[in-house]
This record gives C-alpha cells, sequence and structure tokens, in this order.
C-alpha cells in the first residue's frame, strides 16, 4: 500500500451493522480503518459491565437511562460488576434465520457460543407470576404433553401447525391475522399465543396483517427442530457484543486497522482532495483519510439521518429469582389486556449460563410500546420487589442522532453509508436484512461476505502458502 | 485423512506480544515450515492449526493470533475468551517489546478470566534470536529472572527465520495446554452451540 494513512473507506463505530460493513469490505479486498472511541466493541450494542452500564445515561439509541440499585445489594454488586455482560437490547436468532445462516455459511460462527432458549411462554389473565404462562409448543410433543390445553384445541393447533408448516406462501386472504385465526378456530388464549407467541408479534393480532403474521409464524414453525426443539438461539456474554467482535476479526484477518478506546477528534470531508479527513488522539493526533464513511446515526446530525420509527420502552432486571424456577433461558410475552389499547410486552429471560450475570441471578429485559405496559409486564412477572437487585429503564429511539462525538454532517457528493441502529425487533435476521439490502444498493453485490477459509480443511492450508510464496524468494518446498 | 481419533482434542493457544515481534512468523514457521521476510499481516488465515503427538495423545493445536488488532490495543474481549495456553513473544533485539510482557500477561487474565488465573500456563518466546549479538537488548538472564518470578514459566529463545527451536517451543506449548485441559474444572451446563461448517449440513427435519 502506498500511503499507510489513506484507507478505502474509514468504518465509525463497532455496532453490528457497521462491523458487518466492515468486514464484508475487508472480505472484497477494500483497505479498511475501524474506529470507535469507546474502549470495547459493540458501540449500541456494547455488553457492559455492572458499573459501565449504571453510569451511562444515554447509548447510541438508547436514552433516559435511569438506574434504581438495591442499596442493601449495591456493594454485592460493585463487587461482582465484571461478571455481568448486560446490552439493553439482547436479539434473538432463528435457527433458520439469515443471521444463522450467515454465521453457518461464512464461518463467523466459529467465534461465537450459543444456547437454545428453553422455552417460549404467553402470560394469561391478570394473576401475577410466572406460573400464569402457557407454554408456546415448541414440537407436537409439546402440544400433545400441554396440561392447559383440552383436546379439540390440541388438534386444532396440530392441524393449524401442518397446514402452515406445508404453507409455501402466505394465504391469499384478506384482514387481519387475528381474523384469519379465528377462521381456524383458534382463539382466546390460543390466540394470543398465535400472535404474540409462535409470531413474536408486539402488535395485537387484529392490526396485524395476515401475511404478515403468517411469514412469521412460518418462520418459527421452520426453525424449530434445528438444533434441538427451540425455535431460537442466544448467544453468550451479549448477543451484539460477540457478533460484533467476530466480524471486526474478520475484517482484522483481512487486514482491516483497528483503533479502539482513542478520542476521535474530527472528520471532514475535504471536498477538494475528494477525501474525509479524520483525526485521532493517539498521543500525538494523527490523521487519516479515506474515501468512504461508513457510521451509525450516533455521529450524524438529525438532519442528516433517515431512521425513523416509534420509541419502544425497556427495562432489565437483574434479579435473585427467576419468573419460573424451570426456566433459566427463556421468552416471556405479555399479551396487550383484554380490555384495552397497548401492545404486548416482549421479555428475554437470561441466567449464567448465558454467562451474562454471576451464579445465582437473573437477567430480565422487557421491552414494550410504553412505559405503562412494561411496568404492568414487571408487575405480572416479577411480582416479589425484594428478589430484584437492580432496574435500568431507557427508551429505544430507533431515531436517535448526534449521541457520539464527533458529529458529522452530511456534505454533497461526501461518500457516506450511515447505517440503522439496532431495531427494536427480538429478530435479528431484521437488522441484519436491513444491511444486507443497504449492501446492494451500495455494490450491486448479492452476497456480503463470502465465505471464510476454514484453516481446518486442508486445501486453506494450500491457499496459505500460496499467499505466502510470493513473498519468498526461494521456491517453495514442501515438507 | 484416513482413520479419524476417536475424539479430536483441540487445543487454543493465544500468540500475543507486540507488533512486530515475530508471532504471525513463529506460527508459519511452525506449522508451514515457511519463513517470509516481508512484514504482513496474515491475511486470511482466522487461525493455524497443527496436528501433534503429546506422550500418547494426539492433539489439534489452534494457534491464534492478534490479527494487527494488538497494534493500538483494540483486541476484543472475545479474543482472549477458552484459551488452554498463552504464548507471550518479544523480540530480543527490542528491549521495550520484552517490557511489554507484564502488560500482555495482565490484559490475558484480566480480559480471559481464566479460571485458574494463579497457575495458567504461558510460555514465552524471545524470538529473532538470528540477528547479530550486537544488537541484542534482552539478555537470557534477564528473560529467565522474569519467567521465574512469574512462577516459573517456560522459556525459549527462538529465530522464526533460522527455524531454531521453533518446534521445541510448541511441542512445549502444546504439553502445558493440554495439561490445562485436564485439570480443567467439569462445566456445569451442557456444551454451547457452535455455528460453523458442521451446522451447514445440520438435517432438515422438524419436530413437527
Amino acid at each position: 500500500m502506498a500511503d499507510p494513512n489513506h484507507f478505502d473507506v474509514l468504518v465509525l463505530g463497532t455496532g453490528v451493522a457497521e462491523s458487518l460493513l466492515a468486514a464484508a469490505y475487508a472480505r472484497k479486498g477494500h483497505t479498511i480503518l475501524h474506529l470507535d472511541a469507546r474502549p470495547h466493541y459493540g458501540a449500541a450494542s456494547a455488553a457492559l459491565s455492572f458499573h459501565d452500564l449504571t453510569s451511562l445515561s444515554t447509548l447510541g439509541c438508547y436514552t433516559d437511562l435511569r438506574h434504581a440499585t438495591d442499596p442493601d445489594h449495591a456493594t454485592w454488586l460493585a463487587n461482582k460488576s465484571r461478571e455481568f455482560a448486560l446490552e439493553l437490547n439482547p436479539k434473538l436468532l432463528y435457527a433458520r434465520g439469515s443471521v444463522v445462516d450467515l454465521f453457518a455459511t461464512t464461518g463467523v460462527g466459529r467465534h461465537l457460543d450459543f444456547k437454545l432458549t428453553e422455552a417460549t411462554r404467553v402470560h394469561r389473565g391478570t394473576a401475577p407470576g410466572g406460573d400464569q404462562a402457557l407454554l408456546v409448543p415448541a414440537s407436537k410433543e409439546d402440544v400433545f404433553a400441554s396440561k392447559d390445553l383440552s383436546l379439540a384445541d390440541k388438534r386444532r393447533l396440530m392441524r393449524f401447525f401442518t397446514t402452515s408448516m406445508a404453507m409455501d406462501a402466505p394465504p391469499a386472504t384478506e384482514g387481519s391475522f387475528a381474523d384469519y385465526l379465528t377462521q381456524n378456530g383458534l382463539t382466546g388464549a390460543l390466540q394470543d399465543v398465535f400472535v404474540h407467541g409462535v409470531a413474536l408479534s408486539r402488535t395485537p393480532g387484529s392490526s396485524l396483517p395476515v401475511a404478515e403474521g403468517m411469514a412469521r409464524a412460518h418462520k418459527y414453525l421452520q426453525s424449530m427442530g434445528r438444533f434441538g426443539a427451540s425455535p431460537f438461539l442466544l448467544a453468550q456474554y451479549g448477543v451484539g457484543a460477540e457478533v460484533a467482535q467476530a466480524l471486526c476479526r474478520v475484517a482484522a484477518v483481512y487486514a482491516g486497522v483497528y483503533i479502539l478506546g482513542r478520542p476521535i477528534t474530527s472528520v471532514l470531508w475535504d471536498a477538494d482532495a475528494q477525501v474525509w479527513r479524520v483525526k485521532v488522539d493517539l498521543d500525538p493526533a494523527q490523521e487519516f483519510t479515506a474515501k468512504r464513511l461508513v457510521t451509525n446515526p450516533g455521529h450524524i446530525t438529525a438532519a442528516s439521518s433517515a431512521s425513523v420509527g416509534a420509541p419502544t420502552y425497556g427495562a432489565l432486571v437483574v434479579t435473585q429469582r427467576p419468573v419460573r424456577e424451570d426456566t433459566g433461558l427463556g421468552i416471556y410475552v405479555v399479551p396487550p389486556p383484554a380490555d384495552g389499547e397497548g401492545e404486548a410486552v416482549q421479555v428475554v429471560h437470561a441466567c449464567s449460563e448465558l454467562k451474562v450475570c454471576p451464579d445465582g441471578t437473573f437477567v430480565v429485559h422487557f421491552r414494550g410500546s410504553s412505559e405503562a405496559d412494561v411496568d404492568r409486564a414487571m408487575a405480572l412477572l416479577l411480582p416479589c420487589p425484594e428478589d430484584i437487585l437492580h432496574t435500568t429503564r431507557f427508551v429505544h429511539r430507533p431515531n436517535a442522532a448526534g449521541s457520539d462525538e464527533p458529529v458529522v454532517s452530511a456534505a454533497d457528493g461526501a461518500p457516506m453509508t450511515v447505517v440503522s441502529w439496532p431495531t427494536a425487533d427480538l429478530d435479528m435476521d431484521v437488522d441484519l436484512d436491513a444491511v444486507l439490502d443497504m449492501w446492494r444498493a451500495e455494490t450491486g453485490l448479492d452476497t456480503l461476505l463470502e465465505p471464510l477459509p476454514n484453516p481446518d480443511e486442508e486445501q486453506i492450508v494450500a491457499e496459505a502458502q500460496q499467499v505466502q510464496a510470493e513473498g519468498l524468494e526461494e521456491p517453495a518446498t514442501s515438507a | 485423512m484416513a482413520t479419524q481419533p476417536k475424539r479430536k482434542l483441540i487445543l487454543k493457544v493465544l500468540i500475543l506480544g507486540d507488533s512486530g515481534v515475530g508471532k504471525t512468523s513463529l506460527m508459519n514457521q511452525y506449522v508451514n515450515r515457511r519463513f517470509s521476510m516481508q512484514y504482513k499481516a496474515t491475511i486470511g488465515a482466522d487461525f493455524l492449526t497443527k496436528e501433534l503427538t503429546v506422550g500418547d495423545t494426539v492433539v489439534t493445536l489452534q494457534m491464534w493470533d492478534t490479527a494487527g488488532q494488538e497494534r493500538f490495543q483494540s483486541l476484543g474481549v472475545a479474543f482472549y475468551r477458552g484459551a488452554d495456553c498463552c504464548v507471550l513473544v518479544y523480540d530480543v533485539n527490542n528491549a521495550k517489546s520484552f517490557d511489554s510482557l507484564q502488560s500482555w500477561r495482565d490484559e490475558f487474565l484480566l480480559q480471559g478470566s481464566p479460571q485458574n488465573p494463579d497457575d495458567f500456563p504461558f510460555v514465552v518466546l524471545g524470538n529473532k534470536v538470528d540477528v547479530e549479538e550486537s544488537k541484542r537488548q534482552v539478555t537470557l538472564k534477564r528473560a529467565l529472572a522474569w519467567c521465574q518470578e512469574k512462577g516459573n514459566l517456560q522459556h525459549f529463545e527462538t529465530s522464526a527465520k533460522e527455524a531454531i527451536n521453533v518446534e521445541a517451543a510448541f511441542q512445549a506449548i502444546a504439553e502445558q495446554a493440554l495439561k490445562n485441559v485436564h485439570e480443567d474444572v467439569a462445566y456445569d451446563f451442557p456444551e454451547p452451540i457452535r455455528l460453523d461448517a458442521s451446522a451447514r449440513n445440520q438435517n432438515n427435519g422438524c419436530a413437527c
């Protein structure tokens, strides 16, 4: 490389979306410089220690962080701080979704460890407690073994499962998902199980188009049984930060340059030289240039951000008692109240097996469309305040911008890609698909990331030798 | 391969040290028996593997280097996890790279959080002993004293270029790693799921 301080792409921020593009560009042979002023990977998706999380009031798209720690446990939590890997928006991977597919086909997945969720349950009624929840079937056996369902319901459910599975395209039916389920004899609590459990929709079934509802249900059903009964995988140590690190490792292996934890003093478009100029405080400050900029909305002015969307309200609770004693890793859904407005609240329940919290504690994430919804769900699932060690509440604003220094304003003709923040959808594929669309539009390529060489395969050793042979004077001799 | 061992024991080894001390060259010399004068980051190889025999056990050493992320101290916590042995490399002609060993060791113990921080196996390699003696900045005596102080760490002076002591060093690394695996405390939870090449062929069956 002629100028080691000039790059094809400057990537600002180490969130999942930015890291995906960094890996994709580097894999294609572009030179990349990847910066994050924070000392850790993940940007808004960072997995933080207890201390680091509770020191924040904003993290990218997550704003208005409010922390409440039980004073009797504050010291204990501080001592255990580093045993926590807390992210604000943990995502699920469908066993047959695009993220799992990408990881399995490219080899990026070898950097990550996953666990299956044990169960998805939909709370019913107004009485508190985890035992009020109805199990969302993850197999034929679950349906038959259910003590909550009548024989008639079991048969209806089985029939619906079977026909949904066989369906190649959504039914050509007008109307809502709720109407469609009603037509198929699935009503009441069983309908909640389908809308909020199987289709994993926060929106009530009456406002969910049938095509979307069925597409989501289909994905759930397809994903069952791949790695075990459950369709969902959770990543250990926090999915966002781990995925980001795995992708950044890929970019680094393809010669990407990484600088974390150093102040980025300025990023400017130089219209005369047609390059981005970035100054990093490496003591002394150093300037780098790049042809293109990739960043997240945290580094741009609100005016340049195209992100839209209603806020979601979240709460992260550290408790010493699980919602149900028999479930460490689980999904809970609290449906909208039968009588009124509102959306469902989705809950991701994690234990120390996921390596996100110390033994004997549980991290329970709530997300809903209002603070009141979240409060209601918390009261139903975690009815004993004395079990709760800590709560962090926040607002997830998909259109947040300008949270991170330096803030760049879009200049005319300056090559720049602004990725979206993580969405509030539990399905991580939604976030990946958005990046893939961006990549397609920019490069015309369908594949984001070509499979990575697998060092365990002999063929790759040969490839590596070939690469090395370029730098050898004497002819290569085989051992 | 004609016969598969009953169970393939994979030992994960991290190679740490300042930029330019020869981490990648050592790995390449050991695995491919090659040395390149050109300094460049290993492109396209996430890690290198080599099968070898320790006593009567066949093991696969999986060697990970820093992929250049050490240059600005930007290695993520994920990189440090799950190691069975950690190799600390310095350049005998560069005192600063030797001084850095302390912080590399501390960083590994902090980020990697091994279960046995007090007796986790480190192996120390002083590389580039092929360079003329007048350029040497770190004496063997000084290096050995440091290794002694840190819990009698095994130490080798090596040359990736001339293939001096490389084989012996990695043999020792494998022995240390294997010993660590044997001493590993039983895991309380089932093994996590890995999404790699083997997951590509996962059955298409459905629980329905």
